[in-house]
């Protein structure tokens, strides 16, 4: 373990893929804290409003603080900068009631403005990253969505990589009939187009669910597609190691086959296994993405990221004049670069006899 | 392989049975909206009639039979059908979309396998070099860039900067203007396929080069080396002929991702190409569209895989079919 943080410290890309991923997972378990808004609060009078944190006036000095705006144009939603009306953004501020995690009551916020205090009637709330078409905030929407779209990459994969083990090492460990089943049936999943069958399958059972439902099913049907590769992985290594003496005498002191299976041959493909759960995460969080994007995953009024880019992001008109509602594409773009940076590293870990290209004599041998 | 398309035509109908009525009452709510006969003069459609509509059409049956009546009418009398909602021939509408897909994806594939293979070769002749990291970072990065995030990209670029058009098919016609429709298809289409590009070059580049240096590290180059073969003749003679086989295997849906056109490409930047065909005919559940593109990318799928098996045996000689 020690060596492996060293290692890591060397590698400044996959510390700093670990940093991200660390920040963001932390951000979604604390999201009622750090979110200034609930992620359904509506601000009518301040739709489509740009980020509007600035550092400077000359009113308060330096220091967190957030401008007036007051509407120009209906229909463009243009706003123009109010003169020497400035509200302080301060730290730890009362604003909507969310329950953390649902149960403990929380009204208090990471940040926020007087916005809707009796004491000040001119204070305006601030949004870090602006507001969408109804008035939300997308900071919030962000780390509220995050909660569906980073979990659902974990949920997903070690679904599928249960499913795999399971079908995988059996088929590898008994061989014969159930070995052919086994294979034919992956090679039939795989022989159907996935995004196709996704589809197929989301449309079938898509009527009115709500949101938990949704996220259930979608975690299923990514899974169900992506299983049977790593099956076919995993039945070969397994046919490999069912040989090897170790097994044999596990066999011999009559352990049930899942417990060898499971808890002898499992271990020896641990570096493999982490190593595909690493680079199968983003898959799944794209997946997630891509249906939502497509209508058929998740809708209002749950929030992922993939649900805002499909609200926000998909006419060209409101990319082009409300750029900053194409922010959940950025964070979605930081968690897919970091696992992919991650598993890179992890693949240099597990394979000793794998050289990263650069450091290898030209001229070997 | 037949077997397998067969299976998989009794799971399509059998997936159709299962979900909720809706496929069927949305079906006899359309059919009976073109049907005059069934129509009665307000309109109001009563459980008898919607029960007789059920039996001429077929719907009433058990799935399997169903399937075995699709598959009567496909075989026996070649007809695939027609759209359930537009009411064209499922085939005229599959063919018309396959020729943009087969189109645009076959311009994009061979860039890519040309880029891929040329920079790969290329790049691990400078294995070791500040270059060669670069370059292995940027394939890294846009490995995992997610495609549709750079579709999306790109279309705002078009439309900030109005360089080019935010839809990939252009508005004139045809007839009487080839060269004039050519330019302009290559222009509307120069986008999506950059990003189809950059998308695919990182994975394949990757893949080239971690072949390709594996073969330089083995004995035999080392063998040719020392004989004073020139390191051209090595690269290109001994060791890319070797990393043909990794990339054929990894390759073996090259033609139904050719067929099937990309989903995601084809919605963001409104393509009517297969992909969105079959997205859309998914949505309104017509079953005969749906069940014609399932059957036609599968079977593709599956002579892709026979295909991919052959052109190893054929670059390969170590791979041999046949008695062992």
């Amino acid at each position: 373990m020690k060596t492996s943080w060293k290692q890591l410290v060397r590698r400044p890309i996959a510390l700093g893929s670990v940093v991200v991923l660390v920040v963001l997972y932390l951000a979604m378990t604390f999201c009622e804290f750090l979110a200034p808004y609930d992620p359904n609060h509506l601000f009518q009078d301040y739709s489509e409003l740009p980020p509007n944190l600035s550092w400077y006036s000359s009113e308060l000095g330096f220091g967190p603080q957030v401008q007036s705006m007051s509407l120009l144009n209906e229909v463009t939603r243009q706003y123009a900068r109010v003169k020497g009306e400035y509200t302080q953004v301060r730290l730890l501020a009362t604003g909507d009631k969310t329950p953390m995690w649902g149960f403990l009551p929380l009204s208090v916020h990471l940040f926020g403005t007087d916005f809707g205090h009796d004491s000040s009637p001119k204070a305006q709330p601030v949004f870090l990253l602006g507001t969408d078409s109804l008035g939300r905030d997308i900071l919030s929407r962000v780390l509220y969505g995050s909660r569906i779209s980073l979990t659902i990459g974990f949920v997903g994969v070690f679904l599928s990589l249960f499913l795999a083990l399971l079908f995988g090492g059996l088929a590898g460990y008994f061989g014969g009939v159930w070995d052919w089943i086994i294979m034919r049936l992956c090679e039939f999943i795989i022989l159907i187009p996935g995004l196709y069958l996704i589809l197929f399958l989301r449309s079938l059972l898509s009527d009115h669910m709500d949101s938990g439902q949704s996220y259930m099913l979608i975690t299923v049907i990514l899974s169900f597609v992506g299983w049977p590769s790593t099956a076919r992985m995993i039945r070969g290594m397994v046919h490999a190691y069912k040989r090897q003496d170790f097994v044999a005498n596990a066999r011999l002191e009559s352990m049930p086959t899942l417990a060898i299976l499971f808890r002898h041959i499992v271990p020896q493909m641990s570096s493999i296994l982490i190593l595909s759960v690493t680079l199968g995460v983003p898959g799944f969080i794209l997946g997630e993405t891509v249906l939502s994007y497509l209508g058929l995953g998740i809708v209002d009024p749950a929030v992922s990221w993939g649900s805002m880019i499909n609200r926000d992001a998909t006419s060209v008109s409101s990319m082009v004049h409300f750029p900053w509602l194409f922010a959940p594409g950025f964070f979605l773009l930081a968690v897919t670069l970091a696992f992919n940076f991650l598993g890179e590293w992890l693949r240099d870990m597990a394979d000793p006899n794998w050289k990263p290209a650069a450091r290898r004599p030209r001229v070997k041998r | 392989m037949t077997v397998m398309l067969f299976v998989l035509g009794l799971g399509v109908f059998g997936l159709m049975a299962l979900a909720p009525g809706d496929i069927v009452d949305n079906y006899v709510r359309s059919q009976m909206l073109t049907m005059t006969d069934f129509r009665s003069n307000d309109n109001a459609l009563d459980s008898s009639q919607i029960r007789e509509a059920k039996h001429r059409l077929g719907l009433d049956l058990p799935f399997y039979e169903q399937y075995f009546r699709w598959l009567h009418r496909v075989f026996l009398d070649h007809d695939l059908g027609r759209s359930l909602i537009s009411k064209a021939p499922v085939l005229f509408l599959v063919a018309t979309r396959m020729i943009n897909s087969i189109t645009l994806n076959l311009i994009s594939l061979v860039f890519l396998t040309l880029a891929s293979f040329s920079l790969g070769i290329w790049l691990s002749s400078k294995a070791g070099t500040k270059l060669d990291l670069a370059a292995a970072f940027i394939s890294l990065f846009f490995n995992a860039f997610p495609g549709i995030l750079l579709l999306l990209l790109l279309q705002m670029f078009a439309s900030v900067t109005g360089l080019f058009p935010v839809t990939a098919y252009p508005t004139e016609n045809f007839d009487g203007n080839a060269i004039g429709f050519g330019f302009s298809y290559l222009y509307h289409i120069f986008l999506p396929l950059l990003g189809a590009f950059i998308g695919g070059l990182g994975g394949s580049l990757r893949l080239i080069r971690a072949t390709m240096l594996d073969q330089l590290g083995q004995p035999y180059v080392t063998a040719l080396r020392s004989r004073g073969i020139e390191e051209g003749r090595i690269l290109f003679h001994h060791a890319f002929r070797n990393t043909m086989n990794p990339f054929i295997t990894g390759s073996s849906n090259l033609l139904a991702d050719l067929f099937g056109g990309s989903l995601i490409l084809e919605i963001v930047f409104s393509y009517p190409g297969i992909g969105r065909l079959m997205y859309e005919a998914v949505l309104q559940k017509d079953i005969n569209l749906v069940m014609t593109n399932i059957m036609f990318v599968s079977a593709l799928l599956l002579i892709g895989m026979v295909l991919s098996d052959l052109a190893l045996a054929l670059v390969d000689p170590r791979v041999r079919y046949g008695k062992a």
